[in-house]
């Protein structure tokens, strides 16, 4: 496998093997729709990328493809060393955390808790499956520390109060990260998110924003949301009907008018007016809210948070 | 027509729950006899779906009032029997908790009522006319049918275990017509709804109908092996509502009648229930005019006597006015008791 | 009864009270001791019925739930016993005792026992869900060995209804924007197409789902965790109820509350 240079410019760390792997990935629908025609690329350990393009670009269908609901027609992709195929599946998804579009389909169980729990009773039980043969009738009895994981993942989104709340009654940013926190329960290697900050209002944004910054996983960010983007991924990866139309840091791709227009997106309002400042509002009345973010590390140009 | 417990015997209340968890806990076997892992979000999905659809209702024909669709038939159309079973089982549940509609008691009766006469019946009788043609007239025809029936047969079912518990006046035959002549209209239109339903779904997503909703458990439309399994089951199931049902009908209260028998002594005899049936025939019986004055007299005569004769007055004045007032006081202290926990209690009550 | 009480009712049960801690298990077993016990009374028993409020008011009263959110359901429930009692007095003429000269008919009796088992009944299943929320219900039934499968159903029915009525609501809202004077209800096709769009999305929203338990190591069978703990409170909650009941239905307390009463206040009895 050969490395990319988008590795090699991240973080200060010794050369990492890739979180993600794709290689030549080309999925069409069944209807004939080619969704993805030899998509290329590879994402470093702890490395934030932004998968960003405009509606029908295949920007879901890459997702699904690497958490394996779809299976490739052609090319592969791989999750922390490993293929993504049916053999692979249980192993993947252990290493892979998916934030699904809807919390609403991703929170299935009534309580946050037994929501968290379930990904990690799945794990518990597959970790000890060869133990014993299989009882249907024998009610799981769960490892005692499922309980004090449960409740340290929702401490680490804040929602440790909320734990035997119905999910149903949570706000939209609650549900995010209460999803964020069912998935990093099972503590995975690599985050895959599709559209997390669609249906939040700007506080909750500006909250998951802060969560997702504080994370050391390998991410990859699909998203419409191109200041969110720029706020968390220092690379950037644009696919277009199918193709990567532009891969590298996101400050020169995204602030590329004649690039980013010419692929159905806009450039986002912080990289308008001046290409080197990532807040030209400077003086304004928000001033104070982009200092705080400019002081955060990992907000502006293309180094990474690293913790 | 979700039947309530004001209206139960504890005796019918409970054949029914016998009953009705036999036939829960015999679909949960047979699912798990067929696993799809599918199929867990899927069923869960769609008893949900069956509360948003009776949001929608819609004008029927003819009528001008409005109706909505009971749901019933249609997730045993597109799940297959047990799975639907199941799926109306939770409905209901939800229903008797959050809706009101039933009770806790009554479940067994409902989910009998409601749930076995559409998923093992009703959905003989749609595949035997159906076939394998989902579609034309045979669709609208089986469906309209097997509602029909189903809903006619749980509407009697209602009844039967309305007189079996001996809390209604309602002559056996009056108060089925009525039921079955209320419950036909409605059959006949939700079985409409249900083929349009099903067509609509058809239409748009073809092969998701006639594949059971692409489930591996859940077999294909057409002819089956399955008749023989749904009929012995439901004979079964029949059988063992029916046989305690009978029992229960000779006894109407049958924890009363237990108590009597263990105490070897009729005590509350003042109170004691005579079955529906005697009753019907001393009603005819006994002249409408039956002495007024006497009883006017034993009143302030024997108002502590609680050996009066049950066949001329069955329930004892004295006991009674000395009863209402007892459950007065009773609830006047109770209300003081609420107004004292409310009144003291700081108004910021945990918000939920 | 509209979804949105319900969703009232069901936020009350996520309450934090000394009932709401009891073990759902005690809960859901002693309303069922208490709904029998009312349904065991024989016909024409109204006043010692009475006194068996006292168990749904002591649960709300501790369980701290509003007294206007239970009354107003109660009252706005449309119930069949009510319709079905109603004719109780049409049919059941034989008079049964006379108060304050007024003679009263076996059916009237029976009619108001008929009525006052409704209330018990309703406002206690009222109670028992305003005081325990649905998932400790399930869990509850649960550790009460309900086949699994049922569990896994109810919890997954419950986490979706009120996403599902939210788009029934919607979808309804959205065509009755565009109805233009037509008064209520819809004509069937057109209901059929809406609900049929329902299940379409209802169907690939459980598709989504599916991908999602997925995602989460779901291999067919659904674990829950067990955490329930059955404490002495719970089991003299039990027995508590069961022999207050006990006592209200084969002792004629009631009775003798009103005779002593009557003693004091002559002319009554």
């Amino acid at each position: 496998m050969d490395t990319r240079d988008g590795m090699n410019s991240v973080g200060g760390r010794k050369r990492m093997s890739a979180a993600i792997e794709v290689e030549g990935l080309t999925y069409t629908y069944p209807d004939g729709t080619e969704a993805l025609r030899g998509v290329t690329f590879a994402i470093a350990e702890g490395e934030a990328v932004g998968l960003v393009g405009p509606n029908g670009a295949g920007k879901s269908t890459l997702t699904w493809l690497l958490s394996g609901f779809l299976a490739p027609a052609a090319g592969w992709a791989r999750i922390c060393g490993l293929e993504v195929c049916k053999a692979n599946l249980a192993q993947v998804r252990r290493r892979l955390g998916v934030i699904f579009q809807n919390p609403d389909d991703q929170l299935f169980m009534p309580t946050l808790f037994d929501d968290v729990a379930f990904g990690l009773l799945n794990l518990d039980h597959n970790s000890n499956v060869s133990t014993g043969k299989k009882n249907p009738h024998k009610r799981h009895a769960y490892a005692p520390d499922i309980e004090e994981r449960v409740i340290g993942a929702l401490r680490q989104v804040g929602l440790e109060a909320e734990r035997h709340r119905f999910a149903g009654h949570l706000s939209a940013g609650q549900k995010r990260l209460a999803a964020l926190a069912a998935v990093l329960a099972v503590q995975p290697e690599v985050l895959v998110l599709d559209e997390p900050t669609s249906d939040l209002d700007p506080r909750a944004r500006r909250r998951f924003i802060e969560h997702m910054q504080t994370l050391p996983h390998a991410r990859l960010i699909a998203s419409h949301d191109l200041e969110m983007i720029l706020d968390l991924c220092p690379r950037v990866l644009m696919l277009d009907r199918g193709l990567v139309a532009a891969d590298g840091p996101a400050v020169d791709i995204l602030g590329d008018a004649a690039l980013v227009e010419s692929h159905g997106l806009e450039v986002p309002y912080s990289l308008r007016r001046d290409h080197t400042h990532r807040f030209p509002l400077r003086g304004s009345p928000h001033e104070a809210e982009h200092r705080k973010q400019d002081e955060r590390p990992g907000s502006g140009g293309a180094t990474l948070a690293q913790p | 027509m979700h039947m309530a417990d004001a209206l139960l015997s504890p005796a019918v209340g409970g054949a029914f729950i016998a009953a009705s968890s036999a036939t829960l806990a015999f679909s949960a076997y047979r699912l798990g006899r067929q696993p799809d892992e599918r199929r867990v979000p899927l069923m869960g999905v769609l008893g949900a779906f069956v509360f948003a659809a009776q949001m929608i209702n819609f004008t029927i024909p003819g009528t001008g009032s409005s109706g909505h669709l009971g749901g019933g038939m249609l997730l045993a159309i597109l799940l297959g029997p047990y799975a639907a079973f199941l799926v109306i089982a939770s409905v209901l549940v939800v229903q008797s908790l959050f809706f009101l509609d039933g009770g806790i008691l009554a479940l067994g009766t409902n989910l009998f009522n409601l749930g076995v006469w559409p998923c093992f019946l009703g959905l003989l009788i749609y595949r035997a006319i159906v076939g394998r043609h989902v579609e034309g007239w045979r669709m609208w025809l089986g469906a309209c049918v097997a509602v029909v029936v189903s809903l006619e047969l749980g509407a009697a079912g209602v009844v039967i275990q309305t007189m079996l518990s001996g809390r209604t006046d309602l002559p056996f035959g009056r108060f089925l017509a009525l039921m079955l002549g209320i419950h036909f209209p409605i059959a006949l239109v939700e079985g409409i709804a249900t083929a349009a339903v099903v067509q609509y779904v058809r239409a748009i997503r073809p092969g998701v109908v006639e594949n059971g909703l692409g489930l591996s458990g859940s077999p294909p439309m057409g002819k089956r092996t399955l008749a023989p399994v749904v009929i012995s089951f439901l004979a079964v199931a029949v059988l063992t509502g029916g046989v305690l049902a009978w029992f229960a009908s000779e006894h109407p209260d049958g924890l009363e009648w237990a108590i009597a028998r263990v105490r070897g002594s009729e005590q509350s005899e003042a109170e004691s229930p005579v079955p529906a049936l005697e009753r019907l025939q001393q009603k005819t019986a006994l002249m409408p005019d039956y002495d007024f004055p006497r009883r006017g007299e034993d009143q302030s005569a024997s108002a502590g006597a609680a050996d009066e004769p049950a066949a001329t007055l069955p329930v004892n004045v004295g006991t009674s006015a000395a009863g209402l007032l007892g459950a007065a006081l009773t609830l006047a202290l109770t209300a003081l008791l609420a107004v004292a926990t409310y009144g003291f209690r700081p108004r910021a009550r945990r918000a939920p | 009864m509209t979804a949105l009480s319900a969703h009232t009712l069901d936020r009350l049960g996520y309450g934090d009270t000394v009932i709401h801690r009891l073990d759902p298990r005690a809960k859901t077993l002693a309303t069922l001791v208490f709904v029998l016990t009312v349904v065991s009374f024989p016909k024409y028993v109204v006043a010692p019925l009475i006194p068996l409020a006292l168990f749904p008011l002591t649960l709300m009263i501790l369980g701290e739930i509003p007294p206007a959110a239970i009354l107003k359901r109660t009252a706005a429930v449309s119930p069949f016993a009510v319709l079905v009692g109603m004719f109780n007095p049409v049919f059941d003429t034989q008079p049964m005792a006379q108060i304050a000269g007024l003679t009263i008919t076996g059916g009237w009796i029976s009619f108001a026992s008929i009525l006052v088992r409704f209330l018990l009944t309703v406002s206690a299943a009222l109670a028992l869900v305003a005081t325990t929320s649905f998932p400790r219900i399930c869990q509850g039934l649960d550790a009460m060995k309900v086949p699994r499968a049922f569990i896994v159903q109810m919890l997954f029915l419950y986490r979706y209804l009120f996403v599902l009525v939210e788009e029934g609501t919607r979808l309804k809202r959205a065509r009755d924007l565009r109805r233009f004077g037509r008064r209520r209800g819809m004509r069937l096709r057109v209901a059929a197409s809406l609900i049929g769009v329902l299940f379409l999305r209802t169907y690939e929203r459980a598709e989504r789902v599916y991908l999602a338990m997925c995602a989460r190591g779901f291999d067919g069978r659904l674990r829950l965790p067990q955490r329930l703990r059955f404490r002495a409170a719970d089991a003299l909650f039990v027995v508590g109820t069961a022999a207050a009941c006990g006592l209200l239905r084969f002792l004629p307390l009631v009775e003798w509350l009103g005779r002593w009463a009557g003693g004091w206040t002559p002319g009554t009895a």
